[in-house]
């Protein structure tokens, strides 16, 4: 008996296999490159070898991909980042009392006392600071990503670094590297920016207390949980699996869904070998002119989406609350 | 001389029911889209906030109908609203439209006189009798309130219909139904009527759905468009939402505010946290928090536009408030920029944190 | 008694006017430092996001001065001229403060109805309780502030230069020289001169407001509106320069007010914010320069109904 969980973000799509116990059984990172149902597809080639479609008990999707995702596969649960990683991280440690996440394009704060969530936060103009900037500064600093976090660490006077627009703090690392400044120095002094500026700006005004969990993708960067350690005066942990919480988290709550209604929607790994073909049209019913897409699964019409009224969206699961 | 005017809400609705009345040609700007908004920002000044962007386009499209005249409600500040008339014809001027624009301000700061003369303007257009065009305010003033009353029927009663989505259908057909109506008295006849079918809507009472306050800054909590119409996403989820901020409650305060008397439970309740008017309706906003709390409310979303001076302050002060009452509020703030996608993440994760927090208490853990 | 008076927003302006009446009624006063980069820092850490720099650093001068007195003043400016405002985050000013800032002493938050004097002592006789109960005392501190601060000149008018800019903004746009960079140093080493708005005629000024469709009802946009005006149909500046604070409600509004008021005349908008690089704004401040002498070159070249140089617009 196991249970699937579908994370589909804007930069990576994880998928995740979780047993009985709520053991991970196979984990699954695959860019996400703008195609959503492709990247799903490839995944369950992968999983299919080792698993039967009864096997599966309960599948649940989040990340900004959800729905498509959802309506693909036949998902239990449909759920929002927050929840899903506030439950798989909750699932791990009770204790938990804020939980920190940045991902490919968004961040996150999420606050929780006794078990649960009391406040959370999410940037809301700009993406400096996420994995997508960091992906690009390393790249325009000619760094590997996995070792940017090592470089950081080795700085020993952090620059100081406008860090609000991702622009103007690239900008302002340009300038900096024109001035002279040791490159270990820059990073180091990055990670910082990103950090002050994530804790002004989204933190602001939220009671940080440990346990602090730091998720997503970007908690792979050493340096930028140190400047999290430094600047908070206590420990920050880094789960296991923190780059797969939300689909950790939406496994759980499919798994809990299940429990009530009795039954898995799960449409099985089958769709591997289905034909999808989106065709996108604009609705001429009012004057949003609101753009759909139509996915079709070997020719037969399995969903809608981009509709604001809901018309088209009929054959969306309903989205109910918790 | 053809009217137009800005959209907010049902507003269109009343207008058109007065001049409908009035026999007066008028034009209704194709209701807002994307469509409106991106000629808005086009042409707008970027700082400034997004009801203006989304006015602007509602003037050109409406320019494109054969409108000449603009009916616009002024404001002596403090905040942007009261400026944007002067702003709005310079732009609309450089844009080769030549739009006659009707403000009509508070007569504190005009003269009574001055106001009388600009209501000429429009009324004189009408041949009837005083006694009839009086009767058309009235009218448009019924129209106004029953608008009103149905979506506050239909954003609280979502919460508890049997068949999912029912109240959100009854209210779009109201307003369908209302636009296609040719006179004051067969609008007025059939808001009526759908007032009582929302009291035929099968109800489960044993339900205890979320229920939410509405609040923030007047133009982006009443016109859908502009909050991503964040009240129908509520009514698809089976939650009930509350708001206070009407344009019949703008009516009624602004007729009563010489009067001080205007909206005296708000002032009430905004007391402890902020006692003295500053501008916009921060005031408003910080007293339907407190009240929302005190109603039993299980939580607030506050909605302004960015860089909204009034609401900045309230935004400084419901954290505060937040936390003295233990009582869940977020802000959205809104402009051109928003993605739909993080925005209703915010809204799901929310209504997420509210029913986790019921069932906690219920279940006394 | 010691009085925590905050070195932000209108404190320049009108300074001698609190720190007199203080003074007069016995306190002890302190102001907070010039703002410099812990001041914003605390201010950023403090105040919430959506706010413009100005009430950030705000915020920064009270945290500064949190320990170091047993009240603060917070002036709720409401009105300084009839029937017009400031700004809706002045009036709500304290509320912002107070309860962002934890742990403050007490704070002096009457509102200010600076319309004439008999308003204005008003406040006089809430804040000066504070201090002391004696009536004349405070009677006597208010005459003595008011009449410090009407002997009060702030302004600048530079005349040793060929080539004058005129320097719009709010007032602590223009005086915070942290929060500007320096301008007024940075023009005057370019060789250009500085007019303030402190330096046209109030009848001039209104008689410009006079001819707007609506009585801007905020005092910054008529005083700065009116200034420009004057200033550039009397000639008394070859260029404008405005200091404005990202995200600025007022701002928006009046510089398109001003931009339809003076056409095509040299017109350069900086806007500031804790982000603000000094780098680029030193590369704006220099090419506006270099824009106004060329201009100034080629208009001394043709004759006088030759038309004008075209340049560039607003913001740069």
């Amino acid at each position: 008996m196991y249970y699937l969980g579908v994370d589909v973000g804007s930069v990576s799509t994880d998928l995740i296999v979780l047993d009985e116990r709520l053991n991970v059984k196979d984990k699954i990172y695959l860019r996400t490159r703008g195609r959503p149902i492709q990247v799903i597809q490839e995944g369950f080639k992968l999983l299919r070898e080792k698993y039967m479609d009864e096997e599966i008990h309960a599948c649940g999707t989040t990340g900004s991909g959800r729905s498509i995702a959802a309506t693909l596969i036949g998902a239990d649960v449909v759920k929002n980042e927050i929840t899903a990683h506030s439950t798989a991280a909750l699932e791990m440690d009770r204790d938990v009392q804020t939980i920190i996440e940045i991902g490919g394009q968004d961040s996150k704060i999420i606050v929780l006392r006794d078990g649960i969530v009391v406040d959370f936060a999410m940037n809301t103009v700009c993406a400096a600071g996420t994995g997508s900037f960091l992906d690009r500064q390393a790249e325009r600093l000619d760094i590997p990503i996995e070792e940017f976090g090592d470089y950081a660490l080795k700085a020993t006077t952090p620059v100081r670094i406008a860090g609000r627009c991702a622009v103007f703090a690239e900008s302002d690392m340009i300038h900096k590297q024109q001035l002279g400044y040791y490159e270990a120095d820059i990073i180091g002094g990055l990670c910082e920016a990103l950090v002050r500026n994530y804790l002004n700006n989204i933190g602001k005004g939220k009671e940080i207390l440990p346990k602090v969990f730091f998720q997503g993708g970007v908690a792979a960067n050493k340096g930028i949980k140190k400047a999290f350690e430094d600047a908070l005066g206590f420990e920050v942990i880094v789960p296991d699996y923190y780059d797969m919480m939300g689909a950790i988290g939406a496994a759980i709550i499919a798994r809990n869904a299940v429990r009530k209604t009795g039954r898995t929607n799960f449409k099985g790994f089958g769709l591997a070998d289905s034909t999808f073909v989106s065709k996108s049209f604009e609705c001429a019913g009012c004057p949003n002119c609101c753009e759909v897409v139509r996915i079709y699964e070997n020719e037969k019409a399995i969903g809608c989406f981009g509709d604001r009224c809901g018309k088209w969206n009929t054959s969306l699961p309903a989205q109910t609350i918790a | 001389m053809k009217i137009t005017f800005p959209h907010m809400g049902n507003v269109y609705l009343a207008v058109k029911a007065l001049f409908d009345g009035l026999g007066i040609e008028y034009v209704i700007p194709p209701k807002n889209s994307k469509k409106t908004l991106e000629i808005g920002s086009l042409h707008s000044p970027e700082e400034i906030c997004l009801p203006y962007k989304i006015m602007i386009g509602n003037y050109v499209q409406a320019a494109e109908m054969g409108a000449d005249t603009v009916l616009l409600t002024g404001s002596c500040g403090p905040c942007r609203f009261g400026e944007y008339c002067e702003m709005q014809m310079n732009l609309l001027n450089k844009l080769g439209h030549d739009f006659k624009f009707i403000v009509i301000d508070a007569p504190g700061d005009i003269g009574v006189s001055e106001l009388f003369n600009r209501i000429a303007e429009i009324s004189t257009k009408s041949r009837m009798s005083k006694h009839k065009k009086l009767q058309c305010v009235k009218y448009a003033l019924d129209v106004i309130n029953l608008t009103d009353k149905l979506d506050a029927k239909a954003h609280w009663l979502a919460g508890y219909e049997r068949k999912r989505e029912e109240c959100k259908k009854l209210l779009h057909a109201s307003k369908r139904d209302a636009a296609r109506c040719s006179n004051p008295k067969e609008m007025i006849k059939l808001l009526k009527d759908y007032e009582k079918k929302f009291d035929n809507v099968e109800l489960d009472l044993d339900k205890d759905p979320v229920k939410i306050a509405i609040i923030g800054e007047i133009y982006t909590v009443i016109e859908p468009f502009s909050n991503l119409y964040i009240e129908d996403k509520l009514m698809s989820y089976g939650v009930s939402t509350r708001r206070e901020l009407t344009p019949s409650w703008w009516v009624k305060n602004m007729v009563m505010s010489p009067t001080r008397l205007n909206s005296l439970d708000l002032k009430r309740h905004s007391k402890e946290y902020l006692r003295l008017e500053i501008g916009g309706h921060a005031r408003e906003c910080i007293g339907e928090a407190v009240k929302a709390y005190e109603d039993g409310l299980d939580g607030a979303i506050q909605i302004f536009p960015m860089g909204c001076m009034p609401e900045i302050v309230s935004k400084a002060i419901l954290p505060r408030i937040s936390k003295d009452k233990n009582f869940p509020i977020m802000t959205l703030v809104v402009d051109e920029m928003t993605g739909e996608a993080g925005y209703v993440t915010r809204i799901e994760a929310f209504l997420d944190l509210l029913e986790r927090r019921k069932e906690h208490v219920l279940s006394g853990s | 008694m010691k009085i925590g008076i905050p070195k932000g927003l209108l404190y320049y302006k009108y300074h001698p006017f609190f720190m007199t009446f203080f003074t007069e009624l016995g306190a002890e006063t302190i102001v907070s430092e010039d703002t410099n980069k812990s001041i914003l820092d605390l201010g950023v850490k403090h105040c919430v996001d959506e706010a413009c720099m100005p009430v950030k650093v705000f915020h920064g001068h009270v945290a500064s001065l949190r320990d170091k007195c047993d009240a603060i003043l917070i002036p709720r400016i409401m009105q300084i001229r009839k029937r017009e405002y400031i700004c809706p985050k002045f009036c709500g000013l304290p509320e912002m403060v107070v309860y962002n800032i934890p742990d403050l002493p007490a704070v002096i938050s009457e509102p200010i109805y600076a319309t004439d004097d008999k308003r204005l002592y008003e406040w006089a006789k809430e804040a000066g309780r504070l201090v002391t109960r004696d009536r004349n005392t405070i009677r006597r501190a208010f005459e003595k502030a008011v009449s410090v601060q009407n002997e009060y000149d702030i302004g600048i008018n530079t005349l040793s230069y060929e080539m004058k800019v005129a320097l719009a903004g709010h007032p602590y746009n223009i005086y915070d020289s942290y929060s500007n960079m320096n301008i007024v140093r940075k023009l005057n080493a370019l060789g250009i001169g500085i007019i303030t708005e402190e330096f046209v005629d109030e009848e001039e000024v209104d008689s410009e407001v006079g001819k707007l469709f609506k009585r801007p009802f905020w005092t910054f946009a008529r005083n700065t509106y009116g200034f420009l005006a004057t200033a550039y149909e009397k000639k008394l500046c070859d260029g404008v320069i405005y200091i404005s604070s990202f995200a600025c409600g007022i701002d928006s509004v009046l510089i398109e007010l001003v931009k339809e008021r003076i056409g095509d005349f040299p017109f350069m908008v900086l806007k500031i914010d804790e982000h603000t690089g000094e780098a680029g704004v030193n590369t704006r401040i220099e090419a506006f320069v270099d824009m106004l002498e060329r201009r100034k070159t080629y208009e001394d070249n043709v004759p006088s109904y030759g038309q004008c140089v075209p340049c560039s617009q607003g913001s740069f």
